[in-house]
């Protein structure tokens, strides 16, 4: 699989800076995030007891504060699959593509995803509590 | 018989994971096929009925449309702005997919 990721230098500065690491970043000024993936993007799961978060996230903008205009692009060739067998316990399975889930944007915001391929999002849950989800593309979630 | 089902469950995922040899076309019916046979190896999650161009799939016989019939609940969020979020002045947000988007099987 090629896997090729850009992410502008101005996405980087704040992560060189005195930040700790748990600390969502801010941005002052623009952000662009360019993704150009040749091959499938998966994540699956098996959780038979106990509580599980398994989550995969491809550029994305999870959390923090951009001061400017952001930018998502994100190319996929490959079908992009989220799956989990759920036998017991409590368990979240997520993945997440091209999608600003949480944080601050002062200006515009820009999101774009071509995917050449097959979504595919499946659950097997024979017992317990399983959530499985797919996003692509999206701005914000669920618990907004 | 669990280790079974978790092999059905993967599959399709090694299929996609070499789909350097596969065209999308093929690769999306393989994985069409397959949600599907897991969709309908349940019996017991509630429809959450066939509405609109969905009546038309299914009496063509989509697998698609067999899906959104067996779904208990949507799993897959594609292009969705949800307001709430942040306080960024436009939105401006275009997806393409060009395949199969499938979801299946799956208890919210």
């Amino acid at each position: 699989m090629k896997y090729f990721l850009t992410l502008l230098a101005v996405i980087s500065l704040p992560f060189a800076g005195s930040v700790k690491a748990e600390d969502a970043p801010s941005i002052d000024g623009g952000a662009s995030i360019d993704a150009d993936i040749e091959g499938a993007v998966a994540n699956a799961g098996d959780v038979t007891a106990g509580t599980a978060v398994i989550k995969q996230t491809v550029a994305s903008v999870t959390s923090g504060k951009v001061s400017g205009t952001a930018a998502i692009s994100v190319s996929l060739e490959g079908g992009i699959v989220n799956a989990g067998q759920v036998g017991g316990g409590k368990a979240t399975i997520e993945q997440t593509t091209g999608a600003m889930l949480d944080g601050t944007v002062s200006g515009n915001l820009k999101d774009s995803v071509k995917v050449t391929g097959a979504l595919v999002n499946a659950g097997a849950v024979d017992s317990g509590d399983g959530t499985i989800e797919q996003s692509i593309g999206t701005v914000g979630n669920d618990g907004d | 018989m669990k280790n079974l089902k978790v092999f059905l469950l993967l599959a399709p995922l090694a299929g996609v994971l070499s789909a350097t040899e596969l065209d999308d076309e093929t690769l999306a019916s393989m994985l069409a096929t397959r949600a599907k046979s897991d969709v309908l190896s349940i019996s017991s999650t509630p429809g959450i009925g066939v509405q609109g161009d969905t009546k038309v799939r299914a009496r063509r016989g989509s697998v698609i449309a067999i899906n959104n019939q067996e779904a208990g609940c949507g799993g897959v969020a594609i292009g969705n702005i949800r307001p709430v979020l942040g306080d960024h002045r436009q939105h401006k947000v275009i997806v393409v997919v060009n395949g199969h988007i499938i979801n299946s099987g799956n208890d919210c």
